[in-house]
């Protein structure tokens, strides 16, 4: 049996989130989806594993940006704080609008962001993160 | 070997100290020979002098002696056969009444006094003198017993303790002795008798005896004469005394004092004689240079002559001859030195003609000169211009015409004259009608003041710094440039129609500061020698516009030294100036609005691009989906996202407008009233939330704004501050107005749920940021806000504390 590889999006738009949730279900059973409705919570959620269960640690990141309460540059400065045997194989990717490149050379100056993915999220996107995970 | 007469002089010359020395060595030495020639003379008659005195005295002394003698021959005779003395008191005073010069008679018994005349004498009685305490008397009565003749001896002192002379005459009886009969003469009457107790200007006496006791010779009055001195002697053998007489002149006065004064006298002469041949020498010296002189002028003269750069010739106006010329005479007529003479006569025959008339005929002319200019052809045809001036050459004769006539050829110069001449019209001519202000100055009292107090030649930075410490020196040196000349351009440049008006009203059009920073520039530049700069200025014209101007400095070439010639430049540069301040300020405005733009886009963008990912994949799910529950939760979904999206739009359309509403009209808006009218419109949010808004805007307020603008910014600070009440807590909107710094300010505040300003701050105003779970969080409101008001040149301000409230404070221009 497989592994499921655990997806935490990151996101506060309810739309993205279902169709985030959708694209990963019609996937097959490769991943299993949680969401966090801006950086706070995501990063409440990973302390919560840290101090709970470290094997629920998520496989995968999809960070946005603009969120209300903590954008996703403020979550990555909290979690470059993160112990980082807990940390290194999380594989994060920042999902976006923002076709600026100055979100994308700060995206690139994060190594833990495996890479700057932008809106719509599409078929090969699921497929590609799933390749990387594996 | 024969010397001449100048080697003579020049011998004499070269050693005047020697033929001093041997001059004054000749003369002293006949002087001394002729002075002991005189001494010998003088001597000789002096000695003869001296026997002469030396008799006199000899006379009077004897005379004394004679009664002396007299005396005790009479007194002897008292004393009879038999030793017995008869009368002696009445024969006593006898003689002694006949022989005045005596003052005492005795007759002494076997050496012991018993008998003696006057009476008052009687204290010597029963005394012995052949054992006198004076020895002397005693040797002298002893001698005399011996030799039994009469001895004269003294002076020794009496019994009254006087000096005195007494002579002793033994007496024998039958061969047998009886004693002595004695005769005394005081000294002091023997001496005053002979003139010797009184000093004498011409003679020294001296007197002395020999002694009986051991033959020595005593001196009873003065001293032996030395052997320089004159002397006579005269041995008296009866009394047993020598009297010496002498001249007080002694052979050394008659001989060293003229000597000295001989001496004294040659080396006057011989000093005399030494200046004498040293002021002929330095005479002949001057005289030998003078002709080196002269002969080397006359040297240079004739060098000058021949060499001069001018035309020198010497004629004679009598027979219009040319005496002689010299080369650049010769050039300026292009005449070969052959053929100068007659050349130069044909050339200048006019000229001398016409001089000639204007001299008086056949009179010295000593005081006429003539001069001007004169044209004529050379030899080659060219035309030339020569400067000329004939004046008299100094002559002895009356009749002597000789002239100096000096030559210049000015052609050149004339022709330079010309062209500088020219050249100054063209300059004058530029300077006048110059487009340009221009302002020719002097700066040379301001270089003179600047030497005087040792700044010229300082570097720059000391300079600053001494201008610096005294800036009221700036003006000063201001005041000690003169102004030569301006053009036109000046007078219109500061607006006035006219030099007179602008130099009437020049202390109006400085702008202070800025004319004493291009002054202290001026000055550093003339002290390191700098002859340009150039430096912004200012100046206020005709209607007190300050004007803006840029000054170009510089000094004229060739008058570098002084600074007497400088001209400097002004340019009205404001128009420009605030052309470019325009233009920088449009391209602020534009930069700002590129990237405001830029910023929109991006915001856009996202915005849509968010909606329109969510479309997009919503779209494709649809198509894939094969449940109808899904398709109707998707068909659900895609809906509501177009609708956000039209919504998107819109809020779009109203940052739009704003941006696009460049020419806004503004207007003065009664404040409160505009706030009531809001608080009426939103009057069911306030009743729904349950909130109050108290509108403390003074009644009178306006402000100068665009009032849709106004209306929209209260409506949605308001509304947000219902928005964002506190749960469970009625909300309270206040109103106010105040002025800060002459700038009116609106402060909206509530008690909402307030901000956390540390980590929303940056994103409080921008475009679809929202920062809470609120659903009603568009991210617009306060971003069109801010718009709205610096639209029109405000700004607004944001005080907050989570859980207490928030204060927005907005600032009309």
């Amino acid at each position: 049996m497989i592994t499921q590889k655990k997806v935490l999006v990151v996101d506060d738009d309810p739309v993205f989130k279902l169709i985030a949730r959708k694209l990963f279900e019609k996937s097959g059973d490769l991943f299993s989806v949680s969401f966090a409705e801006n950086g706070r919570e995501a990063m409440d959620v990973l302390e919560h594993i840290i101090a709970e269960d470290v094997e629920k640690m998520p496989d995968v990141i999809l960070l946005d940006i603009e969120m209300p309460i903590m954008n996703g540059w403020d979550f990555m400065e909290r979690f470059i704080t993160l112990p980082p045997d807990l940390t290194k194989k999380i594989n994060v990717y920042t999902v976006s609008s923002s076709i600026a490149q100055e979100d994308k050379n700060r995206a690139a100056s994060y190594p833990q962001i495996k890479a700057y993915i932008t809106k719509p999220l599409t078929v090969e996107a699921i497929q590609t993160i799933a390749e990387a995970a594996a | 070997m024969k010397l001449n007469p100048r080697d003579r002089a020049d011998i004499l010359s070269k050693s005047p100290l020697l033929i001093g020395i041997l001059a004054a060595t000749v003369i002293f030495i006949v002087s001394i020979l002729i002075i002991e020639q005189q001494r010998d003379i003088k001597t000789t008659r002096l000695r003869l002098e001296l026997s002469g005195e030396v008799k006199r005295i000899s006379l009077h002394i004897n005379d004394f002696l004679d009664d002396m003698y007299s005396g005790i021959a009479a007194t002897t005779r008292m004393v009879n056969d038999g030793g017995m003395v008869t009368g002696f008191d009445e024969g006593a005073k006898s003689i002694i009444h006949s022989n005045t010069r005596l003052n005492n008679l005795s007759l002494i018994p076997g050496g012991i006094i018993k008998y003696t005349y006057p009476e008052k004498n009687r204290g010597a009685i029963n005394s012995n003198i052949l054992y006198s305490e004076n020895r002397e008397e005693a040797a002298a009565a002893l001698e005399s017993f011996k030799t039994k003749k009469v001895k004269i001896s003294g002076p020794f002192r009496n019994f009254e303790n006087v000096p005195c002379i007494a002579a002793r005459l033994p007496i024998f009886i039958q061969g047998k002795f009886w004693g002595f009969s004695s005769a005394v003469v005081r000294l002091d009457s023997i001496l005053q008798k002979s003139g010797l107790n009184a000093p004498d200007a011409k003679y020294s006496y001296s007197l002395s005896y020999r002694s009986f006791l051991n033959g020595r010779e005593v001196f009873f009055v003065g001293a032996k004469p030395s052997s320089r001195e004159i002397a006579v002697t005269e041995e008296m053998s009866h009394i047993n005394w020598n009297l010496y007489v002498s001249a007080k002149s002694s052979s050394l006065q008659l001989f060293y004092i003229p000597a000295l004064l001989a001496l004294a006298g040659s080396a006057g002469i011989g000093f005399l004689i030494r200046r004498w041949l040293e002021t002929t020498a330095r005479l002949q010296r001057l005289i030998f240079l003078k002709d080196q002189q002269i002969a080397h002028s006359e040297r240079e003269f004739k060098a000058i002559f021949e060499h001069a750069p001018i035309g020198f010739a010497i004629v004679d106006l009598t027979t219009k001859n040319i005496l002689g010329v010299n080369e650049k005479f010769r050039k300026i007529f292009n005449a070969s030195s052959a053929e100068a003479s007659s050349s130069l006569h044909r050339s200048w025959e006019h000229t001398i003609s016409g001089v000639l008339d204007q001299l008086p005929e056949g009179g010295n002319g000593q005081q006429h000169q003539v001069s001007g200019e004169y044209k004529h052809i050379n030899g080659n045809e060219e035309e030339i211009w020569t400067n000329y001036k004939l004046f008299p050459l100094p002559s002895a004769s009356n009749t002597d015409r000789k002239y100096v006539v000096i030559a210049e050829d000015v052609t050149e110069k004339l022709a330079a004259e010309r062209k500088i001449k020219h050249s100054e019209r063209k300059y004058r001519c530029l300077f006048d009608e110059s487009p340009v202000a221009l302002w020719e100055e002097d700066f040379s009292d301001v270089v003179r003041e600047l030497t005087r107090n040792g700044l010229v030649g300082q570097p720059a930075a000391e300079v600053y710094a001494y201008f610096d410490k005294q800036p009221e020196l700036l003006s000063h040196y201001m005041s000690l440039v003169k102004i030569k000349s301006i053009n036109d351009e000046c007078f219109k440049q500061y607006g006035y129609s006219n030099k007179e008006e602008l130099f009437a009203n020049f202390h109006r059009t400085a702008a202070e500061q800025s004319n004493l920073i291009v002054i202290q520039k001026t000055l550093v530049a003339i002290c390191t020698g700098q002859q340009k700069f150039k430096s912004e200025s200012a100046f206020y014209n005709a209607e007190g516009e300050l004007r803006s101007s840029i000054l170009s400095w510089q000094v004229i070439p060739g008058h570098e030294d002084l600074y007497d010639q400088v001209i400097l430049t002004t340019v009205d540069i404001t128009d420009l100036k605030r052309s470019k301040e325009d233009l920088n300020k449009s391209m602020e405005i534009l930069d700002h609005q590129n990237k405001r733009l830029l910023d929109f886009s991006y915001i856009v963008s996202h915005n849509l691009r968010s909606h329109t990912s969510n479309i997009q994949s919503l779209s494709e799910l649809l198509l894939v989906s094969d449940s109808e529950k899904e398709r109707t939760e998707l068909t659900n979904h895609l809906h509501g996202v177009v609708n956000i999206l039209a919504s998107t739009i819109e809020a779009l359309n109203d940052v739009v407008s704003i941006n696009a509403d460049l020419n806004l009209t503004q207007q003065q808006i009664p404040l409160r009233e505009v706030a009531d009218k809001t608080i009426h419109v939103l009057r069911n949010k306030i009743k729904q939330k349950e909130g109050v808004v108290l509108n403390n805007i003074p009644k009178e307020t306006t402000i100068f704004h665009n009032k849709a603008y106004i209306e929209s910014i209260l409506l949605n600070l308001i509304s947000n501050s219902l928005k964002y009440s506190k749960p469970n807590v009625c909300p309270i909107v206040t109103l106010n107005f105040t002025e800060e710094h002459s700038e009116k300010v609106l402060i909206v505040s509530d008690n909402g749920i307030g901000i956390d300003l540390e980590k929303y701050s940056h994103k409080l105003f921008g475009l679809f940021k929202t920062f809470t779970h609120n659903p009603e969080s568009r991210g617009v409101g306060l971003y069109i806000t801010k718009r709205q008001i610096e639209a029109l040149g405000g700004r607004i301000t944001v005080d907050s504390a989570v859980n207490i409230g928030t204060t927005f404070k907005i600032y009309f221009k």
